[in-house]
């Protein structure tokens, strides 16, 4: 009991902070939940991809209301993301927790590099024929038109973070939103969107596996769940996403702590 | 590839739609036409008016090769007036196109009314679970029971019976989602986002198997 009311507080925070940052808060909770409270990975896991599935859940009504998300580009995309999380969730069923712990470490770090480069230019927005689409933009009113460039890498990239996904518990859309920017051409808004529609099927894949092999336990899932919900909609109404340098610059060293204590874990026991 | 039906369809060219579309000038446009009637063919709540070119007094989102020549009759302007949920303002478009246009947004209407409800059934129910699970067992509990029965906790009143439940709520709203996106895609008849849709249903469908294990 007291130890749920400490995950929802922590949940809380984690949500808060994943909203300003513009992430989901999967990457935290996980190593969290095992550091703080000795939870199982695997069942971390489950509480994590639990509260992907709610944040997305959130975002997704706010998004579809704006008419950000490009349903048909999703839904081709989701079928390389799924089918990775298919993968990932049966893999991490079968690897060794210790294996698993190892494997986060390094995508810990991987985020922490990323987050530093990922400042990178939008690449060409134009028309190409392929799922053209558009959308008003929020801010600007501007109506912004695009299409679909590189599609084969992007279900590349899209298998790899459904992958990512379903092994890790975390959302993917760090792996997802660049590619989406950067290789295929889709504006940031529309981007953000609709890998959030992505993430929560994506996740919903892997969850079904978690779930029937009692990896997803209420006493840790229900209050991350309720937590990160809560504490995400606290973060968009007090500060909104944060540019800060700083506050980056923490977030990154907060990925490389975590990043240690995975491995540690993983040479435990 | 043809465009996509979720679109309005191409109308112009986007760098000059991008730099002459005033966002001000639409808002007062919108402001003094909203208590217009709505014409039969749109009786919906988004309401649909077609606007001709003296009452809007100039173009509102002039187009190249449009803002110049008169619009012709077939082409009337139609715009879409903003409501409070919607950012959306205003936007030249045919009677053809604003039909696509409201297709869309009812389509989204009923996404953002599924994950809202999703949302909030989950969290109810899980809230419940565990106020019983606390003055029960003054502990919560750490197994779900399988997915088969759920539905027997549940009426036997059993707290796991409802935390299981508020899960799968949770689990099944992006699931359901995608189950609508294929009942769209069937209804607008295109076969081929049907196809991939019914691909992306069948994987979730494997994972719901293999899941077992």
């Amino acid at each position: 009991m007291a130890q749920a009311l400490l995950i929802f507080i922590i949940a809380l925070a984690v949500g808060g902070l994943g909203s300003m940052l513009g992430i989901g808060g999967g990457i935290l909770l996980i190593p969290l939940l095992t550091g703080l409270f000795g939870v199982n990975i695997k069942t971390a896991i489950g509480a994590s991809i639990v509260s992907v599935i709610a944040t997305s859940s959130a975002a997704g009504a706010v998004y579809v209301e704006r008419g950000l998300s490009h349903s048909r580009l999703a839904m081709v995309l989701e079928v390389a993301t799924t089918a990775g999380a298919l993968a990932g969730g049966i893999t991490a069923i079968l690897l060794s927790p210790h294996i698993l712990s190892f494997i986060f470490g390094l995508v810990l770090i991987g985020m922490a590099y990323s987050m530093r480069r990922f400042r990178g230019r939008e690449a060409l927005i134009s028309q190409t024929g392929l799922l053209d689409t558009n959308y008003r933009d929020p801010l600007t009113g501007e109506v912004v038109r695009y299409g679909i460039h590189n599609l084969p890498l992007g279900m590349g990239a899209s298998f790899l973070a459904g992958n990512i996904s379903g092994l890790l518990g975390i959302g993917g859309g760090v792996v997802k939103v660049p590619i989406m920017t950067l290789v295929m051409g889709i504006p940031m808004r529309a981007s953000i969107a609709t890998s959030n529609f992505m993430i929560g099927v994506t996740a919903a894949a892997s969850a079904m596996i978690y779930y029937q092999h009692g990896y997803i336990s209420p006493s840790s899932a229900i209050p991350t769940a309720l937590g990160v919900l809560l504490g995400a909609r606290i973060g968009t109404r007090v500060g909104g996403r944060v540019r800060s340098q700083k506050l980056r610059q923490i977030f990154q060293a907060i990925l490389l702590i975590f990043a240690v204590q995975m491995f540690a874990e993983t040479f435990r026991g | 590839m043809t465009s996509d039906q979720d679109c309005i369809p191409e109308a112009g060219d986007e760098k000059n739609t991008g730099q002459d579309f005033d966002p001000a000038e639409n808002a007062s446009a919108a402001g003094s036409h909203a208590e217009e009637p709505a014409t039969p063919a749109a009786p919906s709540s988004h309401i649909v008016m077609p606007v001709t070119e003296e009452q809007a007094g100039k173009p509102l989102f002039p187009l190249e090769g449009r803002s110049s020549a008169p619009a012709s009759p077939a082409r009337s302007r139609v715009y879409v007036p903003p409501n409070l949920h919607d950012l959306i303002a205003a936007i030249p478009i045919t009677p053809e196109e604003a039909d696509v246009f409201r297709h869309r947004r009812q389509l989204n209407d009923i996404i953002h009314t599924l994950l809202t409800v999703g949302l909030v059934a989950s969290t109810a129910i899980m809230l419940f679970g565990l106020a019983l699970d606390l003055i029960q067992n003054r502990a919560l509990s750490t197994a779900v029971p399988r997915f088969d029965e759920v539905v027997t906790h549940v009426m036997a009143f059993r707290p796991s019976g409802f935390l299981a439940l508020g899960l799968l709520i949770l689990i099944a709203t992006p699931i359901l989602r995608v189950l609508g996106s294929f009942a769209a895609f069937v209804h607008e008849r295109d076969w081929r986002f049907a196809g991939i849709t019914f691909l992306v249903l069948s994987v979730l469908f494997a994972s719901l198997l293999f899941g077992r294990g």
